[in-house]
């Protein structure tokens, strides 16, 4: 009897010693709860993750898992753009260009097994759709009856008015229900004038080793994947005649050995993961590309300059795209989280770099910061904060989960200039 | 707030050996004759020879458990939008009680409560606490009244603190046999959350009613 007493009592002492560890005294649970904000959002976004978000024109156009919406700058009501007659699954677009002389690529499932099963469809201004005619080329679809090939575009990305495409390659078993060898990746650009897609020269095609995307900081053109980065003044070619590659991998590895990383210096590969890259270059913030890697670090370049620096944000998780946002201070960036294996994402961090802080005593989600942020996006994968300057409106694209209709994949926040204060996050 | 984490500790202490041993240690109440106990509760009423003459005699033990809704009411100061931002939620309480006197029990209970707000997060309140309570029988009925202090753990936001609580409350019973209880209880929960430091501006004060059936067994 003993000894089962002092085994409660022991288990007893451990698990209120494990509760005191997760003690924060300096966060104010009750007042949170009370600061609340209940989000009446359109039921299309209600539990359905929005990937992307942009601005064409006078609309607004957020990227779900499937469709794609718009709503007129300023309007509060959303609706799904009929890009092509009939049912289509979006599986994500882009816009190439500016808000005022761009162009939506969208990316739509259409199925199928003797094609890409992806067709691309550009719009200049969100109502005539056209399909791009030539896609990569596909290759045979095996050698032996036992295996075929299957090829998809997976992805599209932007910059400077260009855009790019993901292409997916892998065997496929029938027999099995997994993939024969590794997967194939390899990067096209959309060249206009063929109206076709074509290869990137210059970039092996990666096993197992998917694309992050494509910046223009405005002389170079960076080209991530997870574990290669490629830096010139060709927007087809990630050959480098400049050497700038070299240079910014030199830069690189002196910033990131100050944390103890380390980047190899044959070629470009690295040790570390990207998951994002990221250039802002808005009027109000200083031009500079990102890079957010899988370990929750941010490296920062600032265009022009001789080094990069490195702050670790949170090695807990993956880090998404950067964006600048107007802010009291000037301007703060705002980098989204991801979740990994079974680490849940915390929504995103805000501030200045180097000095980045959750969301939560940030200034976009509002004055009410702590709840709003929680009520949002606290423990929610964000993808990307879109922030449109001329409308002073920042579209936050987030995958709420679907554990409640509370939770929604997008959010806006208006920016009062005047007043130098945000409006706080409500649903779409 | 460690003061508290140290309070845990001791009721965890007390109550938790005093209920593993509670069938070696009950004196049998000489002046409260009573039936064997059965193994759960009939399915129909006793006749009144079966029940106890005196129940609640000094020596005598109840074992609890209750369920029921747990209903926000205040939040205060109010920063905000208050109570009104939580949802009715739910509570499961187990408890103990040792009669030191005729009709005055002391012991303890654990329990949880759980309200979810209005933007989805969930504030669960896990409460351990003294109990004090007097008990009065006209049979087949029997009421009580009963005070609380104890310690809490919350958590909500995937943040968690240490406090102190207090409950206060009547219930009502039908002793349905010479074993067991069936009844309504109604409590009403005070649940301060202190800071220290820099951070004494985030001290509030909630407010609960717990409203719960609960079944009582006579050790």
């Amino acid at each position: 009897m003993r000894i089962r007493m002092r085994a409660a009592c022991a288990a007893i002492a451990a698990l209120i010693s494990l509760l005191a560890l997760s003690c924060n005294n300096s966060f104010g649970i009750l007042q949170t709860i009370q600061g609340e904000k209940k989000q009446n959002g359109a039921s299309i976004f209600q539990e359905t993750a929005v990937f992307n978000a942009f601005r064409l024109g006078s609309n607004y156009y957020a990227v779900t898992g499937g469709t794609l919406q718009y709503s007129a700058v300023g309007a509060d009501s959303w609706s799904s753009v009929p890009i092509v007659s009939g049912g289509y699954a979006l599986r994500g677009a882009v816009l190439a260009g500016t808000a005022t002389s761009g162009t939506i690529f969208a990316l739509i499932e259409t199925g199928g097994e003797a094609s890409l099963g992806i067709a691309v469809y550009q719009s200049s201004d969100g109502s005539t759709w056209t399909k791009v005619n030539n896609l990569p080329p596909e290759n045979p679809t095996g050698s032996t009856t036992q295996e075929t090939t299957v090829e998809s575009l997976d992805a599209l990305y932007t910059a400077n008015g260009q855009v790019y495409a993901e292409y997916h390659s892998y065997v496929h078993n029938p027999n099995s229900t997994t993939q024969n060898g590794a997967s194939t990746y390899t990067l096209y650009y959309y060249d206009h004038g063929s109206d076709s897609f074509k290869l990137v020269s210059g970039i092996t095609p990666w096993n197992d080793e998917t694309f992050r995307g494509v910046v223009y900081d405005g002389t170079y053109y960076w080209f991530a994947s997870e574990y290669h980065l490629f830096v010139t003044t060709d927007q087809y070619g990630a050959t480098d005649p400049t050497g700038r590659t070299s240079a910014v991998s030199t830069m690189l590895n002196s910033a990131i050995a100050s944390e103890g990383w380390s980047i190899s210096t044959s070629g470009v590969a690295s040790s570390w993961g990207m998951w994002a890259i990221s250039f802002t270059g808005d009027a109000y913030s200083d031009p500079a590309v990102y890079l957010s890697t899988k370990g929750g670090y941010l490296v920062q370049y600032k265009v022009g300059a001789s080094s990069a620096t490195v702050e670790n944000v949170n090695t807990s998780v993956p880090l998404t795209q950067v964006t600048a946002i107007p802010a009291a201070s000037g301007y703060s960036i705002v980098v989204g989280t991801d979740a990994i294996g079974t680490t849940a994402a915390v929504g995103y961090y805000e501030g200045s770099f180097g000095s980045l802080n959750l969301g939560s005593s940030g200034s976009v989600a509002g004055t009410s910061a702590t709840s709003v942020f929680s009520t949002t996006v606290s423990t929610a994968p964000v993808h990307v904060l879109f922030y449109d300057a001329a409308g002073a409106t920042a579209l936050l694209c987030v995958s709420p989960g679907a554990t409640s209709t509370s939770y929604y994949g997008l959010y806006a926040s208006s920016w009062a200039a005047g007043s130098l204060t945000w409006s706080g996050w409500a649903a779409q | 707030m460690k003061p508290f984490g140290a309070a845990l500790i001791a009721a965890a202490l007390l109550i938790i050996p005093s209920a593993i041993f509670a069938e070696d240690n009950a004196p049998s109440s000489s002046d409260a004759p009573k039936v064997e106990a059965p193994s759960s509760p009939p399915d129909a009423a006793p006749a009144a020879s079966d029940l106890p003459v005196s129940p609640f005699q000094p020596g005598d033990q109840l074992v609890g458990i209750s369920a029921g809704a747990q209903i926000p009411c205040f939040i205060l100061p109010q920063t905000g939008e208050g109570a009104s931002n939580l949802y009715v939620g739910a509570n499961f309480t187990v408890s103990y009680q040792y009669f030191i006197a005729t009709g005055w029990a002391l012991g303890g209970d654990l329990g949880v409560s759980v309200n979810e707000s209005i933007g989805a997060s969930y504030l669960v309140v896990l409460p351990l606490g003294f109990t004090a309570a007097y008990w009065w029988t006209k049979l087949p009925f029997e009421f009580s009244l009963m005070a609380e202090v104890g310690a809490y753990y919350v958590r909500d936001y995937s943040q968690g603190l240490f406090g102190p609580y207090a409950k206060i409350g009547p219930a009502a019973y039908w002793r349905a046999s010479s074993s067991w209880s069936v009844g309504l209880q109604a409590y009403f929960w005070a649940v301060p959350e202190l800071h220290y430091g820099d951070y004494t501006s985030y001290d509030q004060i909630a407010g609960f009613v717990e409203t719960a059936l609960v079944a009582i067994y006579h050790l």
